[in-house]
């Protein structure tokens, strides 16, 4: 196991940096789970259950 | 007098405190009339109010024309965000409970000091006790002050091991949180804070992780809290196996799993920044797993 890949500087046995391609990754940003919009508790604040408070008939995403 | 039952397992009172990630939040009824009570999950994270708590005072109201100023952002579910210029307002709907507002929530823009205002139900109307903060407002205010503090609540699950190291499993849903907190609970000897949820803050110089009340399925919630030692970032796959991932990588995936105010750009940024630091400081790996318990050893002979 090596520590993070571009934790060292790239250099080349001569010091000069060898070039590496830009690359474009997509990270996927959930919103409907990033912006606790909805209520997914039960009565122990836990967002694995359904809500069980007397009222909310919400149902979690 | 007919005297108030309880209303969950908690102890009826009038004022109480608790502490999550060391965001202090203190809660206090206005009227006599009114009675407070933690949910179950909470109770761990009873705490004496710090001299920088958050003060909330609670009581009934009826909220069919409340004016809160601009809306702010709407979650597209049971909150929108409001800002009258000095004040940040929750205001909760749900079409199940009417086309008033059930709650509204209104604080300072320093999360300092607030109020909670509660349309009249039938726990509060009967005497019977309620928790005011119900999910996900508890969870909404302590991101908050998290952002104003230096910290960041992410979708994790977090384990302290023997030794005392903390080794922190981030992934979204699906991912294999709640997997990976029974799978260590089961094959050694340690404390998983929590299955799904995190909190980091940058503390004298180091980070640390601390366990939230907001769990996942396996309903793991731990006060607690532990020096970070290790990120991993998690990846379902045929055979175990630590890889190095890009610091870059690493941290537009932090950032994807965290609970941020996305609608403040100063919040994105300050959690930005933190996330960047960590993996500039902490290991960060991407742990590709089959959701046995093989994963465990090799995780911590790995390291």
């Amino acid at each position: 196991m090596t520590d993070s890949a571009d934790s060292s500087d790239g250099s080349s046995p001569k010091g000069k940096k060898t070039y590496v391609k830009p690359e474009f990754k997509q990270v996927p940003l959930r919103p409907e789970e990033a912006v606790l919009g909805f209520c997914k508790t039960a009565g122990g604040g836990g967002p694995g259950d359904s809500c069980a408070s007397l009222l909310c008939r919400e149902v979690g995403s | 007098m007919r005297q108030p039952a309880l209303s969950g397992s908690g102890k009826l009172r009038r004022e109480l405190s608790f502490a999550v990630g060391g965001i202090s939040i203190r809660l206090r009824a206005r009227s006599e009339s009114l009675h407070l009570h933690l949910p179950p999950g909470l109770e761990a994270f009873t705490a004496e109010a710090s001299p920088r708590a958050m003060d909330v005072s609670v009581d009934l109201a009826d909220l069919s024309a409340s004016a809160l100023g601009r809306k702010v952002f709407d979650s597209g579910g049971l909150w929108q965000l409001y800002d009258d210029g000095a004040h940040c307002s929750y205001r909760f709907e749900s079409a199940a409970r009417g086309p008033a507002p059930y709650r509204i929530a209104r604080f300072s823009r320093d999360f300092s000091a607030g109020e909670v205002l509660q349309h009249p139900h039938r726990e509060a109307r009967a005497g019977l006790s309620f928790y005011p903060l119900e999910y996900p407002l508890d969870e909404l205010l302590v991101i908050r002050r998290l952002g104003l503090e230096g910290g960041v609540e992410l979708h994790a699950c977090g384990v302290i091991a023997e030794d005392e190291r903390g080794f922190l499993f981030v992934g979204q849903s699906g991912a294999g949180k709640t997997t990976t907190a029974r799978l260590w609970d089961a094959a050694a000897p340690c404390t998983v804070l929590s299955d799904d949820r995190i909190i980091l803050r940058r503390e004298a110089g180091a980070f640390r992780m601390y366990g939230t009340p907001w769990h996942g399925e396996a309903r793991y919630a731990s006060p607690r809290s532990a020096p970070l030692a290790n990120v991993f970032l998690l990846d379902r796959a045929p055979k175990n196996r630590i890889d190095p991932i890009p610091r870059a990588e690493a941290t537009a995936r932090l950032l994807a799993c965290s609970f941020v105010p996305f609608h403040d750009a100063a919040a994105v940024d300050s959690a930005a920044r933190l996330l960047e630091e960590i993996v500039h400081s902490i290991p960060c790996h991407r742990l590709a797993f089959v959701p046995d318990p093989s994963v465990v050893p090799y995780v911590r002979l790995g390291l």
